[in-house]
């Protein structure tokens, strides 16, 4: 392992000698500069960077390259750093410099994680990666999640790394999206981020469009296109938890038409029996089992009785019964 | 149907020593073989269609006589199953195996000459009781037949049973081994059926429903007693019409008295098989209908679905025959109220019904 970097000598170098993007070391992303913009511009430079030379007067950062990034956010041209001797260290001992520094001294984002994880693997064998690294990064040794990482650094649209980095959308949210089209994968995020769906309404979004896109041949576009669909999302009067209710309320029955259908049937029925207050009938989940459930709220055994007693009187309560049967095509 | 396409074997040390192994081996003469020690994991096999032209022989140390796995929720038969192996060379949409098993490849074990002894002697200590044991349930009963034999070692063993009978469960067309046994009672050849729809796009693999109910007649024309099990039953469009084609077949192509019983069963599954399911089948239409949890868990087909369903076949095999010994695989008291108009309650009443039907055809 590399040793003694923090014996190197600072040296001035060149702000326009230094690469411009993160380079095969750096492992930052979905940050905010301007704290570390503030610090810099108020105490200066506590921590200099870590810079390699891989051309002739061609710096990269090794390790604190965001510090770059602040210092040129703040028009400096020169900064303090140190450089690492030419050919002494390997690919992957910078990476590791690299890799450590940050471990030390932040909390990396899901995003940051899968880039080091990707950029272990250029390097370091997967078992290596699985045992050592994984650990270290708080992630567990487990292989469809160093592929899930993975994925996170490469082949994914910015916008969705943005709010993976953010935490505005969840790993399990992500893993949902990620077999999508890309554009199927677009709109649903546009629809998660908009409308702000948590992941059980998430997975049932996705749920739904895929079912009814495969059945229909219609693209998850074509689909949350439709009149109806739009008309949830233009109502002025729904506030944002309102419309993702009512945008699953629409796709489910859609989906469970003969179902939805019998719910509503049967709740009409119940609604129009003149049931005493604080008497509720609930259908069996599903209609599945066969047993209804009937609630009596009451204070005293009185009104029990009372209660008891009207709904015994009730010839209505025999109509009610299963969903019937309904016509297939 | 040409036999199944193996392309490797694998073998556990352990499963070597057994004189079904080399049987097996001979009939494979021209496939590479590797030698495995220690137990096969399903670890690194891959879960996709290549994995099926793999055939393990390996030394099973379980039960090989299990109750079929039913739930309290809904209605059971009781029948008994005998592991023989499991995976399926077939490659049918709606298959249960792909979520079951870690590994695709075809499983079979070796040692199942000294396991059927074990459940000889099972059979014998309880007299009294019927024992209904079918093969096909982790396997397709006949889809290895070709390679593995298995009727050579099971039918004269079953045959000399009075309290038992063998079903062997399939969809294909692999008989003529069994109709070189001389062995015929107590033994019942099944075919698995569904609408011709259903059946050419959704059962890969497997023979039409022609050439099952042409190997049915066969079959039956060599005094084997039949079984059909419409299951997994699978509204589509045109569904009624495309059954009834079906119904239409077996009508012309079989002998009604000679049936011991008819299954109806609907689609089901386990949350867990969806995913898979989409990823291996894109193009399916199996998940089209509408499903909602199960009481036992799995998805099922909406309640007014399945009654229809079963209303429907009901009403048309009975035009075909009264006493088919129709029966529902996992329902409940209510829908087979409603859909075949009678219910035996509890899985004790559906296992007498079928006991029944058994002392009825075999005596």
């Amino acid at each position: 392992m590399v040793q003694g970097v923090e014996r190197l000598p600072l040296e001035e170098a060149p702000i326009s000698a230094v690469s411009q993007g993160p380079g095969p070391y750096a492992m930052s992303f979905g940050f905010n500069l301007d704290p570390l913009r503030e610090s810099i511009r108020t105490i200066g430079m506590v921590n200099p960077p870590l810079v390699r030379e891989c051309e002739p007067g061609q710096l990269i950062v090794v390790a604190g390259f965001r510090r770059f990034l602040a210092l040129k956010a703040l028009g400096r041209r020169e900064m303090a750093c140190r450089v690492l001797p030419g050919r002494t260290f390997t690919n992957l001992e910078c990476l590791l410099l690299s890799f450590y520094d940050n471990l030390g001294t932040r909390v990396l984002n899901d995003v940051e994680k899968g880039m080091c994880l990707t950029r272990l693997l250029r390097w370091v064998p997967e078992d290596e990666v699985l045992r050592e690294y994984m650990p270290l990064l708080g992630l567990p040794s487990h292989r469809p999640t160093l592929h899930l990482f993975c994925t996170l650094d490469q082949g994914l649209e910015p916008e969705i790394k943005e709010a993976v980095a953010w935490g505005r959308l969840s790993l399990k949210g992500l893993k949902q999206i990620l077999p999508l089209t890309r554009t199927d994968r677009m709109t649903v995020f546009s629809l998660i981020s908009e409308l702000k769906l948590n992941i059980n309404q998430t997975n049932q979004l996705i749920d739904y469009l895929n079912d009814l896109s495969q059945k229909h041949g219609e693209s998850f576009e074509q689909l949350l296109g439709s009149d109806s669909i739009q008309g949830l999302f233009s109502d002025p009067a729904s506030n944002r938890p309102q419309k993702a209710r009512a945008l699953l309320r629409e796709l489910r029955s859609r989906r469970l038409p003969t179902l939805v259908a019998a719910e509503k049937a049967f709740g009409k029925k119940v609604a129009r029996l003149p049931l005493p207050q604080g008497v509720s009938i609930k259908a069996p989940p599903y209609f599945e089992g066969p047993d209804y459930r009937l609630e009596i709220l009451f204070r005293q055994g009185r009104d029990l009785r009372e209660k008891v007693e009207r709904l015994a009187r009730m010839s209505e309560l025999g109509t009610l019964a299963e969903p019937g049967q309904q016509g297939r095509s | 149907m040409k036999k199944p396409s193996v392309r490797q074997v694998i073998i556990e040390e352990k499963a070597l020593p057994f004189p079904f192994t080399q049987r097996t081996l001979n009939r494979l003469s021209s496939v590479p073989v590797k030698k495995v020690q220690g137990p096969l994991s399903p670890e690194g096999e891959p879960s996709d269609a290549p994995g099926k032209e793999t055939l393990c022989l390996q030394s099973y140390k379980g039960e090989f006589l299990k109750p079929c796995p039913g739930t309290k929720a809904y209605i059971c038969c009781g029948y008994q199953i005998l592991n023989v192996g499991t995976g399926c060379p077939l490659d049918c949409t709606y298959c249960i195996l792909q979520s079951y098993f870690a590994s695709s490849s075809m499983r079979v074990f070796a040692n199942l000459e000294e396991g059927v002894e074990s459940v000889s002697r099972r059979i014998d200590r309880s007299p009294e009781k019927v024992f209904r044991v079918g093969t096909g349930e982790f396997t397709d009963s006949l889809a290895l037949e070709p390679l593995t034999g298995w009727s050579d070692l099971l039918l004269p063993l079953f045959s000399e049973k009075r309290n038992a009978v063998l079903e062997l469960k399939t969809k294909t067309d692999h008989i003529e081994r069994l109709l070189s046994c001389s062995y015929r009672d107590r033994i019942i050849v099944s075919w698995s059926l569904n609408s011709p729809w259903i059946s050419a796009r959704e059962e890969k693999g497997a023979p039409g429903l022609r050439k099952r109910l042409e190997a049915a007649r066969r079959c039956q024309s060599e005094g084997f007693v039949l079984g059909f099990h419409f299951d997994p039953l699978i509204p589509h469009p045109g569904w009624r019409d495309d059954y009834l084609r079906t119904l239409d077949m077996m009508n012309r192509y079989i002998e009604p008295r000679g049936v011991i019983w008819v299954s109806l069963g609907s689609f089901r599954f386990m949350p867990e098989l969806k995913p898979l399911i989409r990823r291996r089948h894109p193009k399916t239409c199996i998940l089209d209908g509408e499903f909602v949890p199960g009481l036992d868990g799995k998805m099922r087909y909406f309640k007014p679905i399945r009654i229809e369903l079963y209303a429907f076949m009901r009403e048309h095999l009975e035009q075909w025959n009264r006493d088919l010994g129709l029966y529902l695989c996992m329902e409940s008291d209510e829908v087979w109220e409603k859909g075949l108009g009678w219910s035996p309650s509890h899985s004790t009443g559906l296992a007498s019904y079928l006991d029944g039907r058994v002392k009825h055809i075999f005596g």
